[in-house]
């Protein structure tokens, strides 16, 4: 797939407006997707769209090839996002350093997600710290590998996977309180 | 057995390798823990994949207007597609020069430049205050420190913030590096020969003498520490030079015997053949940089 996208950046880089069309037909939608759950508004979402693909056709010359294409399109867009986002800055996230990956045994936290309806997880979803989001976008949605998730980010590939578990555990928590791990225990204690 | 609960959810998104896939789809037929985190993942994929689908697709408007300010950006009195350092920056070779060095003086870390100076000021001191005939030893054992530290500070591999935005920039990652190299042993340079000066002025020592002491293992030490900071990360580039610096440290302090005297003694003379050996491996490491494998850049990259 890079291949595909690096042979049609070269072509932009020399100037070939149908390639420009092709590669927006291939990154457009996920772009602006991703550009949408970063500020949630459309306009300015679209704004960040052209505007990425603008900084693409004049700085195709200076890809180096050092991430994918894709990689490289999602950074500019993540760039392009955050000088829209005077107002809200993301939050820095607390305490992500130590990375609790569960082994074997699945947590509460698991269970309950896994029990909840698409309704419930949906507006947990909305409830959650915007970093939070944002790697689940990336990783869920524009379904990007963890390697690229880090190089858009700029955070080691480690920290990209225990955020995502923190989001999952930050989603788990924000369930509303009928579903979660209480019917877990209930039933035990009812044996 | 070993679970393999990192790449879970990579699997439920479908984004790792197909071997892999099949050792996680192995694994799952046997063990009701990971299958139940799995399940975890798929209903965070799935209300992901909701929320990202009820974004509308881009309209096409959207599309047009952007390919009409294409026409524009492209249509500009015949401008190259992608402009070249001639129009942002001026025509004179010289002034390209002056503002790339500019730029790179505010991408250098701060501490860098607060390390370096207090380390020199407080170097010159001691080296005032020392006994005549021992200030050439102490900027001997202070500015090649100083400078090597401060090399692979500012040019080592991975510890610019804004390399991306250098890597999507027009100027040249060469053009950089030797921007910033310059800027960084120009600045200890210049620092260090004021120091000499006004050694030698209050007479504590022979202006000659202690540029000699010092601008040989400055060149030596700073190469080596650029190079290994660029080609491979600053932590090696300091590592060496610091284990040459306290091998010529227990040299003069007699602690060793006289073979690691012999051998460490010459790079702390300033001669024709060391000078040009650092600025032989200065020159091969800038060459070199354009065609480093593509993951040496990224180190988070973790391939």
């Amino acid at each position: 797939m890079d291949d595909v996208d690096r042979e049609l950046l070269h072509r932009v880089a020399a100037g070939d407006q149908r390639a420009f069309e092709d590669l927006y037909a291939r990154h457009g939608q996920p772009l602006l997707a991703y550009a949408e759950g970063l500020l949630a508004d459309r306009g300015r979402a679209e704004e960040t769209l052209q505007d990425t693909f603008l900084a693409t056709w004049r700085g195709a010359g200076s890809f180096e090839g050092r991430s994918t294409v894709r990689t490289w399109l999602f950074g500019i867009c993540r760039r392009q996002a955050l000088s829209r986002m005077t107002a809200q800055r993301p939050v820095p996230l607390p305490m992500e350093a130590a990375a609790e990956v569960p082994a074997g045994e699945p947590g509460p936290e698991a269970v309950a997600l896994a029990r909840a309806d698409a309704h419930a997880v949906a507006a947990a979803l909305a409830e959650l710290a915007p970093a939070h989001r944002e790697v689940l976008d990336l990783a869920f949605g524009a379904g990007l590998a963890h390697a690229e998730i880090a190089e858009v980010l700029g955070i080691p590939v480690g920290t990209v996977k225990s955020r995502l578990f923190h989001a999952r555990a930050g989603l788990a928590r924000a369930l509303p309180d009928d579903v979660p791990a209480v019917g877990v225990s209930g039933r035990e204690a009812g044996r | 057995m070993t679970h393999p609960s990192d790449l879970l959810a990579a699997y439920a998104a479908d984004t790792i390798s197909a071997d892999r896939a099949d050792s996680v789809a192995r694994h799952l037929a046997e063990c009701s823990g990971c299958t139940a985190e799995l399940a975890a993942w798929r209903r965070v994929a799935d209300a992901v994949g909701d929320r990202v689908a009820a974004f509308a697709a881009p309209p096409a408007r959207l599309r047009d207007t952007l390919l009409a300010r294409l026409a524009s950006v492209r249509g500009a009195a015949g401008a190259p597609v992608v402009p070249r350092y001639a129009a942002p920056l001026g025509g004179a070779a010289w002034r390209r020069a002056v503002r790339i060095l500019a730029a790179q003086r505010r991408l250098v870390d701060r501490r860098t430049w607060l390390v370096a100076a207090v380390v020199l000021a407080v170097g010159a001191a001691v080296a005032g205050w020392s006994p005549p005939g021992t200030s050439e030893q102490v900027l001997a054992i202070v500015v090649p420190l100083v400078a090597a530290l401060g090399v692979a500070g500012a040019c080592g591999n991975g510890t610019d913030p804004a390399d991306e935005l250098v890597a999507a920039s027009l100027t040249g990652v060469r053009a950089v590096l030797l921007a910033r190299l310059t800027l960084v042993l120009g600045a200890i340079l210049g620092a260090a020969s004021v120091a000499s000066l006004g050694l030698a002025w209050v007479d504590a020592g022979a202006p000659l003498g202690l540029f000699a002491a010092w601008l040989g293992p400055m060149a030596l030490l700073s190469a080596v520490s650029f190079a290994l900071s660029v080609l491979w990360r600053p932590a090696v580039g300091i590592g060496v030079a610091m284990a040459l610096w306290v091998l010529r440290l227990l040299a003069g302090g007699n602690a060793l015997d006289g073979t690691v005297d012999r051998l460490v003694e010459p790079l702390w003379r300033t001669s024709g053949p060391l000078l040009l050996t650092a600025a032989l491996l200065m020159a091969g490491t800038v060459l070199l940089l354009p065609h480093l494998p593509a993951a040496v850049g990224r180190r988070a990259y973790g391939r």
